[in-house]
Formats: structure tokens, C-alpha cells, sequence
């Protein structure tokens, strides 16, 4: 039975859209060694991804070649059938949206409300659609009585939270998220909770790195576990 | 013996109108873990930034308030790559104990203790900015560590960790314990709280304590 | 790792000392090219790849050009080469005193290449062990690694802005600037919020705490550092002689 409703649902993923394909993927940083080894991978449209393993294990490594950030050594990679290596960095950023590890690398402007609008503002969108994103956002991720604060000078689950949201506000098509829960309460990981399966819902596919085991079991579709490089399993549940 | 205790602690970020800490007090026995949760954004860093000594010191803003620390202590901030800054984890572990002037051979003993308890052997030699967010977090403890102090803040230092990793660090915790340090650890991670003696819930209106067993029960 | 690599740190120190205070001193192009052929010789027995340094201190090198062009131009000297008006535009003696500048500049990159074989620990052991306060080595080190780190910092930003979906390159002229204006102060604030962290991690784990301070690296100079050295301040103290009797 159980294995009766595996199978169907294997047919209902054939059915589904690639979003994101790796094929014969490897990565090198400087220092020569092979971080990802040969890595074949499809991640379908509407579909929950997560990806476990253990620390150094080169999760962060493959979110970043997914996302255009760094370029694979050898390998094809494909973003909703074109290639990802030939697309410039700001093109995939219109279609895919990325938190790093660390928040502290995408924060850039004077005030949170600035640094949520930022996207929207120089793509065209007018005054009072931003206004109406940015006050939603913060209202959701409960961050509106920082609006004015500096971005850099803020706790690590604000900073995170001002990342999401950040993301968020360009309607991403695919989302990549590296360890989003860090620094973030049991309240704080509930909404986030709420706000991704909201998206689920409208189709949008995701890729959750994380090492939260209620995170995951509240999110996961489809399980990766990655080992030294290479994906060692990969289940549906 | 008491060998942390703090007393009326208040502390305004400059440019701030509101304070963060409002009168917080809190005490811990050598020998116990204490576990400080609360909202993201509560001003968990910043108590541990005032336990320490890094407020008033080195943070600007408006402090008051008296800390009494007896014994040396030991800070692993929340931000890995803020802590981080030798070319080479080695010269990483190294840094702490130079400073207290140890003998040569003396550092060396313990770096490779240190480093074989975290379990970063294999990453010794390499260069810190090389390293996987979880390395750099074990990295950052390792370099505290080697310092061997005797109150140890830990700010959410097992979030980036996976699991297992997560549990040895937890085993290292409970040995210190059995060595008389005094460990506060900020977690959100309500299944990483079954270490502590005390639970400490940070509040808008101050410090919220909780016995050990019953706050996770309940949770 | 290539043997001269392996060189004491303090060797390296005493032959980029030789090397920029040569160019400096010698305002002579013929003797500043010959230093500078000596600079990329001793880059690619270092196993530098003097190409790829280029590459990476590009804007710096632009900056250089830069300066030597305003130079060349608002400094006329000698025979015009061209000239517009009454107003000597290039001259030989300003391009000669261009070309000496970015020779100059080009050494004292190569020295710093040279130095990079080394890591900073090493050369802050190198300093120290040559009596420089270890607070002064230290906080030099740091100093210098806050340029790069700058650098980092500023490519990451690039980085997070194309992922929001906006490319700098075709924006309007007048958002550009607009956002190369807001990036300024984040950029600046955030290297100070970085260096207060910095200043706080050190402070944390014992700095000063003890009068005296113990060192797990020491370094050893051998036979061949010494040898490296005695040739380095020969040849430099001919050239020397060479020059200013000339
Ligand atoms: N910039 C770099 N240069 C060289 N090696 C790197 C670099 N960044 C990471 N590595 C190495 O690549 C491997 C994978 O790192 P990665 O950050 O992808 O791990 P991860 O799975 O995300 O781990 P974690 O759970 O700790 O975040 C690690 O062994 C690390 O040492
Ligand atoms: N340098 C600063 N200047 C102004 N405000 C600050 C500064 N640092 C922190 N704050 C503010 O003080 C409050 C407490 O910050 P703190 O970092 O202590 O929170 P936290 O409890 O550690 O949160 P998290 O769980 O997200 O790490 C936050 O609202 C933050 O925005
Ligand atoms: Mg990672
Ligand atoms: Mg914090």
C-alpha cells in the first residue's frame, strides 16, 4: 500500500516541471579540492527540498552554485531549462530567491524598510505597490518597529528575519534558503513555517538547508542527505 | 561559591531611546549550566555581552549596574566570522594561551587536546576563512576553550551544528560542569535545553527563572 | 611550495626593505626598470604569478596610471610631444616622470607579493622577533588585512544587490549614482561595526591580560636566509653605488 502510494506519487514528479538541474556537477574552491564530486540533481517546481548532512559536508557549497554565486568546475547546470551559467547573476536573482548562512552578507542599505524595498524600487515598481509589500512583510516577520533601524546593527533573528523578507517581497519563484532558523525563536520559526507553506501552496518550489529537526519535519517534501560532496540518499516522504 | 552575579544591570544602545536590559539579575554557581532564552531580539547578546565585561568596555551605550565575576571569562559570540581573525586555526587555539604567557610546550598540549575534544584534528592547518559556517563555530568554541575559563557564554553556538556534532559539544559542556566552570548557554533549541541546571526566559520585563525540568516538560 | 618560500619571514621583510627603499631613493628610470626586472624575477622564484597579481590589484593599478597621467600633464618637463595651443600636453619629461612612478609602484606591489608568500602570523612573528612590540605587529597586520577584507566586503554587496534582481549596469545614470551614494555609508559603517568585533574578540580571549606575552610559533633563520640576506645587502649597497656616482 504504502509502497503503492510511493510509486504514484513518483509519477506525479515525473509529471512535474524541472526548476533547477544539476548534471555531472563538480565545484573546487582555490584550493583545488573537490567540494562537490559528480553531483546529479533535479529540484521540480512546487516541491519542498531539504538538505541535511553533517558540517563541512559541502550543503552551503551547492546552494551557492545553484544560485549562480560561485561557478561549478565542470558540469551542466540548468535554471528552468536555461543555462545557469550563462545567465547573469541579476537574471537568476528575478526568478530564484537566496538567504545565505550568515545574514550579514546580504544587508546593504541605511534602514530595514529600505533594504526590503531595494528589489521592488530599481525593477520599476511604483511607489505604492512597494509601500504595500514592504508594510506586509514587516508586519508578517514582525520586524515593523525596526523600520528605521540600521540593518547592520541588528540582532542576528532580526537580521535574519529582514533577509527573508527581503527575499520575499520579489515573489521568487524558486527559494533557496541556508539555515534560516538560525537566531530565530519557536514563535519566529512558526510564522516562518506558516509563510513557506503559504507558498507551497502557491506552487512555489523551495530548497531548505537546515539543521533544525522541527523545521524540517514541519517543511519537508522530499529529503536530501549529503556526504562529503555527494548526495547519499534522496527520499520522498 | 557564587561565580557569576549581577545585579541591576541596565544598558541603552547609544542612539537608542528605550533600554534593552531593564534592572536584570541573575546569579550562577560554579559547576552549573544555565540556559538564557527568550524572543529573538530580546537582548540575549547583549547580556552576554555585559556578563563578560564586552559592556561597558568596549560597546558604546548607557550601563549601570554591577557584574562581579569570579574567575576568568570566556566569550564565543554569535558571529563566528566577528571572532575569527588568525590566518590558521592552529594560530587560533594558539592566540589565547600566548596571551596568558604559557610555555610553548604547555600551548602546544593543549591545543591538541582542545582540538581533539571539538573535533577539528583534520582542520588544524587550514585557513579559518576556508571553512564550513559549523566549522567556524566549533573554531570559535576550540579558541575559547584553549583559554580555559572559567565562566563560559556560548551564544547559540549549537545552531549551526548538526546533530551529532550538536551532542558532543553538549558532552564537553557537561564535562566543564564536572570541572567547576560556570556555563551559560543562549538557545532557542528547546531539545538542546535538557543540559541545564537553570533556564533563564529573558522578558521585556526582566528575567524569568525556570527549573530545569519542568520548563522543557512543559514545552 | 617552492624552496624559497620556505624562507624565514624576516629574510622576505629585509628583501622587500632592500628592495622599496631602492626604488624609492633611485629616481633614475634605466635603474628603476633593472630593479624592476630583479622584482619580477624574484616573484617567480617566490612561485608568484606575477600576471595574476595584476589581475587582482587591477584598480589599484588603474588608480596608479591615473596619478601618472595628471602628472605627466600638469608637470611638463622638457621636449613637447604633443600640444595643444600654447599648452604642452605631454612632454618628455612628464612621461619620464610617469613612467619612474609607475615603475616605482610596480615594485613596491611585487614587494608586497613577496610578502604574501608568507602568512600574516609569520611575518607578525618575523616583526616581533625582530623586537617590534607585539600590540604594534599585531595591530599592523590587521591594518593591512582590512584592504582586502574591504574589497570582500564590497563584492559581497555586489553580489546581494544582482540577487534582489537589479542590475547595476543598465540602470538609469541617475540611479546609479543614487545607489552607489546609499551604499557608501553601509559599506563604511559596516567596516567599523566589523573592526569594534574585531577589537572585542581579541580583547575577550586575554590580550594584555598577562605582562608577558609567550609565542607557540618561533622562528628560526638558517644558513640560507643568512646568505640571502648578506648578497640582498650587498648587491643593494652597489647598486647604490652605482647610482649616486654616476
Ligand atoms: N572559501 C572556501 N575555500 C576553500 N574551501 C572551502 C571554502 N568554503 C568552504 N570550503 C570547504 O568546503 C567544504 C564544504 O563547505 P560548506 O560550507 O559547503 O559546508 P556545509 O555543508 O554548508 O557545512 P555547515 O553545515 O557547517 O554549514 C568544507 O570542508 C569547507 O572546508
Ligand atoms: N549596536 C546596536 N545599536 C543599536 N541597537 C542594537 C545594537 N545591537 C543590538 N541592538 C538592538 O538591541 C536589541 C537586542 O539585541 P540582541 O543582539 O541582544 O538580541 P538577541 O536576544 O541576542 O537576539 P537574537 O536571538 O536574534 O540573536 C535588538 O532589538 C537589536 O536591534
Ligand atoms: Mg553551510
Ligand atoms: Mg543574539
Amino acid at each position: 500500500m504504502a509502497c503503492c502510494v510511493c510509486r504514484l506519487e513518483r509519477q506525479a514528479q515525473m509529471n512535474k516541471a524541472i526548476a533547477i538541474e544539476a548534471r555531472n556537477l563538480s565545484f573546487a574552491y582555490q584550493t583545488k579540492i573537490n567540494i562537490i564530486k559528480h553531483l546529479n540533481l533535479s529540484l521540480y517546481k512546487g516541491e519542498t527540498v531539504v538538505l541535511l548532512g553533517a558540517n563541512g559536508g559541502g550543503k552551503t557549497t551547492l546552494g551557492k552554485l545553484l544560485t549562480g554565486i560561485l561557478k561549478p568546475s565542470s558540469g551542466e547546470l540548468l535554471l528552468f531549462g536555461e543555462n545557469l551559467s550563462m545567465l547573469p547573476l541579476f537574471k537568476i536573482g528575478q526568478k530564484l530567491g537566496y538567504s545565505f548562512q550568515n545574514p550579514v552578507q546580504q544587508l546593504f542599505t541605511v534602514s530595514v524598510e529600505e533594504e526590503i524595498a531595494f528589489g521592488l524600487k530599481y525593477r520599476g515598481a511604483n511607489a505604492e505597490e512597494i509601500s504595500r509589500v514592504t508594510e506586509q512583510l514587516m508586519k508578517l516577520f514582525e520586524i515593523e518597529h525596526l523600520r528605521d533601524a540600521f540593518p547592520l546593527n541588528l540582532s542576528w533573528g532580526e537580521k535574519r528575519r529582514v533577509v527573508l523578507a527581503s527575499c520575499l517581497a520579489l515573489q521568487p519563484e524558486y527559494l533557496i534558503l541556508d539555515e534560516p532558523t538560525t537566531g530565530l525563536d519557536q514563535k519566529r520559526i512558526d510564522i516562518l513555517n506558516r509563510v513557506l507553506n503559504n507558498l507551497r501552496q502557491e506552487g512555489v518550489g523551495m530548497l531548505l538547508i537546515s539543521h533544525n529537526q522541527s523545521f524540517v519535519r514541519e517543511n519537508a517534501q522530499r529529503i536530501l542527505r549529503m556526504e562529503k560532496g555527494a548526495i547519499v540518499d534522496d527520499l520522498y516522504l | 561559591m557564587k561565580a557569576v552575579e549581577a545585579r541591576e544591570i541596565t544598558f541603552t544602545y547609544q542612539g537608542q531611546t528605550s533600554p534593552v536590559l531593564d534592572r536584570i539579575d541573575f546569579s550562577l554557581e560554579a559547576g552549573e549550566i544555565a540556559a538564557l532564552t527568550g524572543l529573538s531580539g530580546c537582548g540575549k547578546s547583549t547580556l552576554g555581552y555585559c556578563l563578560c565585561g564586552v559592556i561597558p568596555r568596549l560597546i558604546k551605550g548607557d550601563f549601570s549596574g554591577e557584574v562581579i565575576l569570579r574567575g576568568r571569562p570566556g566569550i564565543v559570540f554569535q558571529d563566528p566570522d566577528t571572532q575569527i581573525f588568525m590566518p590558521s586555526v592552529e594560530a587560533e587555539l594558539a592566540f589565547g594561551p600566548e596571551n596568558l604567557g604559557l610555555p610553548r610546550g604547555a600551548i602546544a598540549v593543549r591545543i591538541a587536546d582542545i582540538a581533539e575534544l571539538v573535533g577539528i584534528n583534520d582542520l588544524l592547518m587550514l585557513n579559518p576563512a576556508q571553512l564550513s559556517g559549523g566549522q567556524k563555530q566549533l573554531v570559535a568554541l576550540g579558541g575559547v576553550l584553549t583559554l580555559s575559563p572559567d565562566i563560559i557564554v556560548m551564544d547559540e553556538t549549537l545552531a549551526q551544528l548538526d546533530a551529532a556534532t550538536q551532542e558532543n559539544v553538549k558532552r564537553i559542556l557537561m564535562t566543564l560542569k564536572q570541572h567547576g566552570k560556570a556555563i551559560i548557554i543562549i538557545e532557542h533549541d528547546i531539545s538542546n535545553l535538557d543540559i541545564a541546571d537553570q533556564i533563564w526566559l529573558l522578558e521585556r520585563d526582566g528575567l524569568l527563572r525556570m527549573p530545569a525540568r519542568k520548563a522543557s516538560a512543559n514545552e | 611550495m617552492t624552496f624559497t618560500s620556505k624562507l624565514d619571514p624576516r629574510t622576505k621583510l629585509f628583501l622587500i626593505a632592500c628592495l622599496s627603499s631602492s626604488a624609492v631613493i633611485m629616481s633614475h628610470w634605466t635603474f628603476l626598470a633593472v630593479l624592476f626586472g630583479i622584482s619580477v624575477l624574484l616573484l617567480l622564484l617566490f612561485g608568484v604569478n606575477p600576471w595574476g597579481m595584476l589581475k587582482k590589484c587591477k584598480l589599484l593599478l588603474y588608480m596608479v596610471l591615473g596619478i601618472a597621467i595628471l602628472q605627466s600633464i600638469f608637470m611638463p618637463a622638457g621636449q613637447a610631444i604633443i600640444t595643444v595651443g600654447s599648452l604642452k600636453l605631454l612632454s618628455l619629461g612628464g612621461l619620464k616622470m610617469a613612467g619612474e612612478f609607475i615603475l616605482r609602484m610596480l615594485i613596491i606591489i611585487a614587494s608586497a607579493g613577496i610578502l604574501s608568500t608568507s602568512s600574516s602570523r609569520e611575518i607578525i612573528q618575523g616583526l616581533v622577533q625582530c623586537k617590534l612590540p607585539y600590540e604594534v605587529a599585531l595591530m599592523a597586520s590587521l591594518g593591512i588585512r582590512f584592504l582586502p577584507v574591504f574589497a570582500e566586503e564590497f563584492r559581497d554587496t555586489m553580489i546581494a544587490i544582482q540577487l534582489r534582481g537589479v542590475d547595476f549596469k543598465t540602470l538609469p545614470f541617475k540611479q546609479k549614482i543614487e545607489v552607489m551614494g546609499s551604499l557608501f555609508q553601509p559599506v563604511v559603517a559596516g567596516a567599523i561595526i566589523k573592526s569594534k568585533a574585531l577589537a572585542m574578540s581579541i580583547e575577550m580571549r586575554g590580550f594584555r591580560a598577562s605582562p608577558h606575552r609567550s609565542s607557540y610559533l618561533v622562528l628560526k633563520c638558517r644558513i640560507r636566509d643568512y646568505v640571502i640576506m648578506i648578497s640582498c645587502g650587498i648587491l643593494t649597497a652597489l647598486m647604490m653605488f652605482c647610482y649616486f656616482s654616476i
